[in-house]
C-alpha cells in the first residue's frame, strides 16, 4: 500500500512516518503543502493520505476537496492541531474519511488508519 | 413478529380432486346412454304401436271381410239362379276371399299382407298362445271354405259345387266371424301388453336420466357448497388463529409499550428519535423535557431548539453535523467520532432574568432502513455536575501548583521578612481597595473626573509596583509574576482614553486574586512557622539587624535583576548607614532602595559589552552609602551607579510626547530630571519585569516626599554615573 504524508512541518512528517513504519505501507511519499499534495496525489495514487490543515499556499481542507473532486474514492485522514470541534466536523463535511488530533501517537494513528482502511 | 398468516386450510387430496370430474363424466355417459336408450325404446314403442294398430285393424277388417265374402257368394248364387249377370259379385268374392286368406295366413306364419290403408304390410306371425289357437281354429274352418270359394270364383263351378259352397259358407260364416272378433279383441289385449312392456324400461330410463340430469348441477352445487363451507370454516379458523396471534401480539405490544413508557418516564437521560429534518419523534423520555426546560417537545425541531441555546458558530457546526449523521454515504463510526456536542455549554433564559448555564452531552446512533438513515437516536444528558467537577479539579490542581509555587518561593525567606512582606501586601491591597471603593468611580463623564480616575489608577499602580519590587527583593517569583500581570492590566487601562466603571472590574478581580494569594501566603507561613522551631524563628526575627538583612536581600535582588537583564554588577552597601536610616521605617527604606536598584539596572547600567567599549569595567559598581545629616536634620542615603546616567535627550523626548513639557520649550536639566518622578513616566522601550512601566520613580517620590516628608536629589553625568540622594527626617531611635 502507498501512503502520502502532507504536512509543512518536517518534524510532523517524520513523526507520522515513524508511527506508520510497521510494514503496512510499501511506499511513502510526502508533500509540504496543499497544492503539492493535489499534484502528488495525481501522480502517486496513494491508498491513504494524511493531511495537515494549516499549511502555506493551499490549506489542507481545500486540498481534501480538490483531491476528492478528481478521486471520489480517496481515503484522506485529516491530522490537525486545531482542537476545535467545528474543524473536525468541517473536515468530515468536506469529505475526509477521518479526523485525528495532534499530538499523534503510534496507537492513535494506527487506529485511525485501521478505521479508514477497514472497508 | 407477525407469524405466517396463511390459513391452516386442509388441502384436498389428489384422489378427491380427481373424483369430482370422474363422477361428472360417469353421469354424462349415463345420461348419454340413457338418452340413447330412451330414444331406442321410444322408436321401438312407436313401431310396435304401429304394428299392433295395423294388426288390430287387420283383425277387425277380417270380421267385415268374412261377412262381405258370404254376402258376395249369396249374391252370386241368387243372380246365377235368376240368370242375371253375376260378374260383379264374382269379382267381389274373388278379391275379398283373397285378401282374407292372405291376412289370416299372415297372422299364422307372418308375411306381406295388403294393409287397411291399401299399402303392403309385413305382418309378424302371432306369438301369443291364445291368438295362435284362434288363428288355428279359424284356419281349420277357413281353408276348406276357401277351396270351395276358389272354385266358385273361377266361374266354372257347377251348380252342386256352388250349392256346397253356399252351404259351407252359411255354416262357417258365423264361427269365422266370431273367431275374427276374438282375434281382434285378443290382439287389442296383447298390443296393450306389448306397449306396456316396451314403455316400462323406457320410463325407468327416463327416470334414471332425469335423476342423472338433475344430479349434475345438484352434485356441482353440493360440492360447491361443501367447498365453500370448507373454505369458510378454514377462513374462520385462520381468522381465529390470526385473531389469537394479534391478541397475543397486541398484549405483547401493550406490555412492551408499558415497559418502554416506564423506561421513558424514569430514565435519567433525554432519549429521542429525530428524523432527517431534526424533528423530535412522538416518544421521548420525560427527562428530555426537564433537560430542555420545555413542556412539550414531540414534533419540534431539535435544531431550532439548539439554535436558541448555542452560539452561532456552534449552531452552524451542529447543523453540518446533523447533515453528516443523515448522510448514509458517510461512515457512522467516522461521523460519531467527530461529535461536536459531547459537552456543549448552553444558556437557557432564566425566567428570573439572565441566563442559566448548563453543559449538555449528546450522543447519537443511526437507525437504518435499508440503505437509508431513517432516524437518528439521540441521548442527551445534563453533564453540568461532571463538567463543573472537572473544572473544580483543574482549579484545585492549579491552586495546588500555585500553593506549591508560593511555598517553594517562601521557604528560603526568613519568617520576619515574610511577615513584613505580607504586611506590606496587605497594606497595599487595603490602599487599592480604598481607592477602588471611592464613590466617584461609578460614573465619570467630565474630563476632570476621568483625570481623577486616572490619578487613582496610578495610585493603584504604585501599590502594585511596590508589591512587585518587594516580591523581587525576597525572590517571591510567584508574587512578582502576579503583580506583573496586574500591572499589565493597569497599564492597558491607563492607555484607555475614556475610563468607566466596567474598566475597573478587571482591577477588582486582579486585586481579589492577589488577596487570595496573600491568604495562601499567610496560611503557608503559619504552617511553615509550625515546622520551624518557634524559638529559632523568634530569635531570628528579634536579632536580625534590619540593615544587614536588607543589604543581603538587595544584593540578591540586584544579582537576579542583573542576570535577567544580562548585565554584570557589584553592589557595595554601607550596612550601618542603611541600618541607621531604616531604623524606624524599614519598609519605606526597603521600598525606596528596591526601586532605585531596579531603576538603575534597567536604565543606567549598560550591557557589559557597551561598558567595555567605553573603557569601563564590564561589571558596573552600585554603591549605597550614608550621607551626612543636613542642617535641617534630615538623614540620607545615596544610591550611586557608574552607568550611563540619565539620558536627558530621551527624557525630553518622552516628556514632550506625554505633554509634560511643550515641544522645543527651553527647560533646565533639573526641570527635565524632575519629569522622571511623574507617574507613568518611563524611557524604557519595552516594559519588563524589572522596569519600564514608569512607576518606580513615582513610588520613590510618593514615599520619600509625600509620605515621609523627605527630599530627593538627583546627580548625573551622562555616560559616567547616576546618583540618587534620598533624605528622610532623622529616625526617632537615632535621636534618642
Amino acid at each position: 500500500m502507498k501512503l502520502l504524508i502532507v504536512d509543512d512541518s518536517l518534524i510532523m512528517r517524520r513523526a507520522i512516518e515513524r508511527c506508520v513504519s510497521t510494514g503496512r505501507f510499501g511506499e511513502v511519499r510526502v508533500a509540504t503543502n496543499g497544492r503539492l499534495a493535489v499534484e502528488e496525489f495525481a501522480r502517486f495514487k496513494p491508498d491513504v493520505v494524511t493531511m495537515d490543515i494549516t499549511m502555506p499556499e493551499m490549506d489542507g481542507l481545500t486540498a481534501v476537496e480538490r483531491i476528492l473532486r478528481a478521486n471520489p474514492k480517496a481515503n484522506i485522514l485529516v491530522v490537525s492541531a486545531l482542537a476545535d470541534k467545528a474543524t473536525a466536523v468541517e473536515a468530515i463535511k468536506r469529505g475526509a474519511s477521518g479526523f485525528l488530533l495532534k499530538p499523534i501517537t503510534v496507537e492513535s494513528i494506527q487506529a485511525a488508519l485501521d478505521d479508514i482502511l477497514e472497508d | 413478529m407477525i407469524a405466517d398468516q396463511s390459513p391452516a386450510q386442509p388441502a384436498p387430496t389428489r384422489g378427491r380432486r380427481l373424483l369430482a370430474p370422474l363422477v361428472y363424466l360417469s353421469l354424462a355417459l349415463l345420461i348419454a346412454a340413457g338418452g340413447y336408450g330412451i330414444w331406442t325404446y321410444t322408436r321401438d314403442l312407436a313401431r310396435a304401436t304401429d304394428v299392433n294398430n295395423k294388426r288390430i285393424n287387420l283383425a277387425g277388417r277380417q270380421r267385415a271381410l268374412s261377412q262381405r265374402m258370404t254376402k258376395a257368394l249369396l249374391a252370386y248364387d241368387r243372380d246365377t239362379r235368376a240368370q242375371l249377370p253375376a260378374n260383379a259379385a264374382l269379382g267381389e268374392l274373388s278379391k275379398v276371399s283373397g285378401t282374407f286368406n292372405a291376412v289370416i295366413r299372415g297372422f299364422d306364419a307372418g308375411g306381406t299382407v295388403p294393409g287397411t290403408d291399401g299399402k303392403e304390410f309385413l305382418m309378424p306371425a302371432v306369438t301369443d298362445a291364445e291368438e295362435k289357437r284362434i288363428v288355428r281354429d279359424a284356419l281349420e274352418l277357413w281353408l276348406p271354405l276357401y277351396d270351395r270359394l276358389q272354385e266358385v270364383a273361377s266361374g266354372k263351378a257347377s251348380a252342386e259345387q256352388l250349392a256346397s259352397a253356399v252351404d259351407m259358407a252359411r255354416t262357417r260364416n258365423v264361427p269365422i266371424f266370431d273367431l275374427m272378433n276374438d282375434l281382434t279383441n285378443r290382439t287389442e289385449v296383447t298390443a296393450r301388453a306389448s306397449i306396456a312392456s316396451a314403455s316400462t324400461p323406457r320410463s325407468v330410463l327416463i327416470a334414471i336420466v332425469s335423476v342423472a340430469v338433475f344430479l349434475i348441477p345438484g352434485l356441482y352445487l353440493w360440492s360447491r357448497a361443501r367447498a365453500e363451507g370448507r373454505r369458510a370454516r378454514a377462513a374462520l379458523g385462520s381468522l381465529e388463529t390470526t385473531y389469537a396471534q394479534l391478541s397475543t401480539q397486541s398484549a405483547n405490544l401493550a406490555t412492551a409499550k408499558a415497559e418502554t413508557d416506564r423506561i421513558m418516564e424514569t430514565v435519567q437521560e433525554g432519549l429521542m428519535l429525530i428524523d432527517a429534518n431534526g424533528i423530535i419523534g412522538e416518544h421521548h423520555s420525560r427527562e428530555l423535557l426537564a433537560i430542555f426546560r420545555q413542556d412539550q417537545l414531540a414534533g419540534l425541531s431539535l435544531l431550532n431548539l439548539l439554535q436558541r441555546l448555542l452560539s452561532e458558530k456552534m449552531f452552524n457546526t451542529t447543523k453540518d453535523y446533523f447533515g453528516l449523521l443523515f448522510d448514509a454515504n458517510r461512515k457512522e463510526k467516522t461521523v460519531l467520532k467527530v461529535n461536536p456536542l459531547t459537552d456543549i455549554e448552553v444558556n437557557f433564559p432564566n425566567p428570573a432574568g439572565g441566563f442559566i448555564h448548563r453543559y449538555l452531552g449528546f450522543s447519537f446512533r443511526r437507525i437504518m432502513d435499508g440503505d437509508r438513515v431513517a432516524r437518528v437516536f439521540v441521548a442527551v444528558r445534563d453533564v453540568t455536575p461532571q463538567i463543573e467537577l472537572e473544572k473544580k479539579l483543574r482549579e484545585a490542581e492549579k491552586n495546588k501548583d500555585r500553593q506549591l509555587d508560593i511555598l517553594v518561593g517562601i521557604v528560603h525567606v526568613p519568617p520576619s521578612e515574610l511577615e513584613s512582606f505580607a504586611r506590606l501586601v496587605e497594606t497595599e491591597l487595603d490602599t487599592i481597595n480604598r481607592t477602588l471603593r471611592a464613590e466617584d468611580f461609578a460614573a465619570a463623564s467630565t474630563g476632570a473626573q476621568i483625570e481623577a480616575l486616572r490619578e487613582r489608577l496610578k495610585g493603584v499602580f504604585r501599590s502594585v509596583h511596590n508589591i512587585k519590587g518587594n516580591a523581587a527583593l525576597l525572590q517571591l517569583s510567584y508574587f512578582q509574576k502576579a503583580a506583573d500581570a496586574f500591572e499589565t492590566k493597569l497599564a492597558e487601562l491607563l492607555d484607555h482614553p475614556v475610563l468607566n466603571g466596567d474598566d475597573f472590574l478587571s482591577v477588582v478581580v486582579a486585586q481579589a486574586g492577589l488577596r487570595s494569594d496573600l491568604g495562601d501566603l499567610q496560611d503557608l507561613r503559619a504552617k511553615l512557622g509550625g515546622l520551624r522551631s518557634a524559638p529559632a524563628a523568634h530569635s531570628q526575627a528579634a536579632l536580625a539587624p534590619a540593615g544587614g538583612a536588607l543589604a543581603s536581600q538587595l544584593r540578591k535582588l540586584v544579582e537576579d535583576a542583573a542576570r535577567d537583564l544580562v548585565k554584570s554588577t557589584q553592589l557595595n552597601i554601607d550596612d550601618f548607614a542603611v541600618h541607621t536610616v531604616a531604623a524606624d521605617r524599614p519598609d519605606l527604606v526597603r521600598d525606596v532602595l528596591i526601586q532605585l536598584a531596579r531603576n538603575s539596572l534597567a536604565h543606567s547600567v549598560e550591557s557589559p559589552a557597551a561598558r567595555v567599549a567605553t573603557g569601563k569595567p564590564a561589571a558596573a559598581t552600585l554603591t549605597i552609602r550614608g550621607l551626612p545629616p543636613t542642617a535641617d536634620g534630615l538623614v540620607g542615603l545615596a544610591f550611586h551607579d557608574d552607568g550611563k546616567g540619565l539620558d536627558l535627550e530621551r527624557i525630553r523626548a518622552r516628556a514632550e510626547a506625554s505633554g509634560l513639557i511643550a515641544p522645543g520649550a527651553l527647560v533646565s536639566p533639573d526641570e527635565l530630571v524632575s519629569c522622571i518622578f511623574e507617574p507613568g513616566f518611563s524611557t524604557a522601550a519595552q516594559p519588563g519585569a524589572h522596569a519600564g512601566r514608569g512607576m518606580g520613580m513615582d513610588i520613590i517620590k510618593s514615599k520619600v516626599v509625600d509620605e515621609a516628608g523627605g527630599a530627593i536629589e538627583v546627580l548625573s553625568t551622562p555616560g559616567r554615573f547616576c546618583e540618587f540622594r534620598v533624605y528622610l527626617p532623622a529616625p526617632a531611635v537615632a535621636i534618642s
